[in-house]
């Protein structure tokens, strides 16, 4: 029994250590925001076969972060801005040209990347700024306005999924139809577009633009082997984003090595895991298990007499 | 109903459609025939504003049929998506009736009522919690047909709903026409089989890229109409 008891305390240490340092708090938060609206907006690429989209974006969006910076303005509205017009410039070089859209993604990708990059060697000649941060993020390094905006940005995106989730959902499954029955199929696709924008500027300081694609597909792409519905799926890949931030920012910690990559591979654990061990996980008795556990925790009609019933028999 | 005027689409210097006129008055199923390339598809998508029109005009009950197009039923071409979409039967049916159904309002009881109704007009009832991703091409396409009879719509405009489906989905899909035209509603189907299913029709639409004969199936559906759209390479049995 000591023993045991010895055990739980340092569990408890384990887990509590962390969050003695308040940087480590704010890189909890930070991982439980950037992990939920990557996973909800990432959903929504993997249907639509666009997770590529999300690459680009996220890479377009350091040209953005660096004028803003030049000209002392918000680097979140400077990389939403970058983002969307990279979003437009796809749809034009497909419009305008017979380029495809795989070719066009990695023509916009490398033009906006190599733009940023030419313009933050140049902010790097005058000033002091560490271009690893905006590739790779630092989670740990979040100030407490940042995780504020994160905060903002986060909830406007999931409101705005929550609003329109019905027709977001009915262009993924099928845009043609959308557009057939009169819904603002393209207002609805650049919607979404925005969205992933604002995914990625609210994710950039955390886990970085170069990893953000991670966070977006890799909880979805799980999410997607196991479940049967759509809402289902964004619920589920809620939750592994949210489970890959956590355990990666433990692992992160303890093991001191940089918590991105941490968080990144973790989710790629339990995607493998998903992979190898979903057949076997389907195949247990998952309904006589709930049935039991509903059978304990909400005592059904045969133990408890259903009073509205019987008030009602003794009316008649 | 239905007015087709001088429609016409082009795509860059190929003429798609040629000057298409056509009025489809109520209770009618309509079959649109022609060789492939003939435009029949885009007939329909062009109705639709799917693709743009070079000239012409379309109208639904004497007014523009564009701003008006969740009172018209679409069934498109089922390869046309995705099938490994994750969503049950019963959810993709419950997208019809999402252009009808304000942005804050949940689905309720009657909602529910009415797939089911629908589910059960195709006989796919049993398979409302299956994935879609299960089923087979003749039950993808019901599942389909049953998205637009929640609609509750007067006209329905299906493209190839016929192609590589079974006997049991063929019959089923020629039933609901036969209930739609009960109902007092209007049918265009698209098809280039030119066999029994023909019989089926109370008009036929003969196409190739402009309107080579439309009128009633017996005065319409003869050797000679045919080799003109077909350019001579059709016996008829």
């Amino acid at each position: 029994m000591f023993d045991l008891w010895q055990v739980v305390l340092k569990a408890w240490n384990f887990l509590a250590e962390p969050f003695s340092f308040e940087f480590i708090l704010r890189a909890f938060a930070s991982a439980l925001i950037v992990g939920t609206l990557c996973a909800v907006t990432g959903s929504f690429l993997i249907v639509r076969r666009l997770s590529l989209l999300g690459l680009v974006v996220s890479n377009s969006v350091i040209p953005g972060v660096a004028i803003a910076f030049l000209l002392s303005l918000n680097i979140f509205v400077g990389g939403f801005l970058s983002g969307v017009l990279a979003t437009l410039a796809l749809s034009w070089l497909q419009l305008k040209t017979r380029i495809k859209e795989d070719a066009a993604m990695g023509i916009v990708m490398a033009v906006f990347f190599s733009l940023g990059i030419i313009l933050i060697t140049e902010i790097q000649k005058t000033k002091k700024v560490d271009l690893n941060e905006f590739l790779y993020g630092n989670i740990l390094g979040i100030t407490y306005p940042d995780l504020f905006t994160s905060l903002g940005i986060g909830v406007v995106a999931l409101v705005i999924v929550y609003v329109l989730f019905r027709q977001l959902v009915l262009l993924s499954f099928d845009p043609l139809w959308t557009e057939a029955v009169g819904l603002p199929a393209n207002r609805l696709h650049y919607t979404l577009m925005a969205l992933i924008s604002l995914t990625v500027v609210a994710s950039m300081q955390a886990v970085g633009v170069v990893l953000t694609i991670a966070l977006m597909i890799i909880p979805g792409a799980t999410a997607y082997l196991i479940t049967k519905r759509f809402a289902t799926m964004i619920k589920v890949a809620m939750g592994l984003g949210v489970v890959s931030s956590i355990v990666g920012l433990y692992i992160s910690f303890y093991l001191d090595i940089p918590s991105g990559p941490s968080i990144v591979m973790v989710s790629a654990v339990l995607l493998l895991a998903t992979i190898f061990l979903g057949p076997l996980v389907r195949r247990l008795p998952w309904q006589a298990l709930y049935d039991r556990i509903y059978g304990v925790v909400v005592l059904k009609d045969e133990t408890v007499p259903n009073t509205a019933a019987l008030e009602r028999a003794d009316k008649e | 109903m239905l007015q087709v005027e001088h429609l016409s689409v082009r795509y860059g210097e190929n003429i798609a459609l040629d000057d298409i006129s056509f009025t489809i008055p109520r209770q009618r199923v309509v079959g649109i025939i022609g060789p492939n390339g003939a435009g029949k598809s885009t007939l329909i998508k062009a109705m639709l504003g799917l693709v743009p029109l070079s000239g012409g005009q379309v109208l639904l009950k004497g007014k523009p049929l564009l701003p008006q197009r969740q009172r018209v039923a679409y069934i498109p071409q089922r390869a046309s998506i995705d099938w490994d979409f994750p969503a049950t039967v019963q959810d993709v049916v419950l997208m019809g009736l999402t252009p009808y159904l304000k942005l804050s309002e949940n689905l309720q009881e009657k909602h529910y009522t009415l797939v089911n109704e629908a589910l059960n007009r195709v006989r796919m009832a049993e398979f409302s919690q299956g994935r879609i991703g299960e089923l087979s091409g003749g039950q993808q396409q019901r599942v389909f047909l049953a998205r637009s009879l929640v609609q509750a719509v007067d006209l329905y405009l299906l493209d190839e709903p016929l192609v590589g489906v079974d006997q049991t989905t063929e019959q089923v899909i020629l039933n609901i026409f036969d209930e739609l035209r009960a109902e007092g509603k209007s049918v265009l189907v698209v098809n280039h089989d030119l066999g029994q299913v023909v019989k089926r029709y109370d008009d036929i639409l003969l196409l190739r890229k402009n309107l080579v004969a439309f009128g009633e199936r017996d005065q319409v559906f003869n050797s000679e109409n045919l080799n003109r759209a077909y350019a001579g390479q059709v016996a008829l049995v």
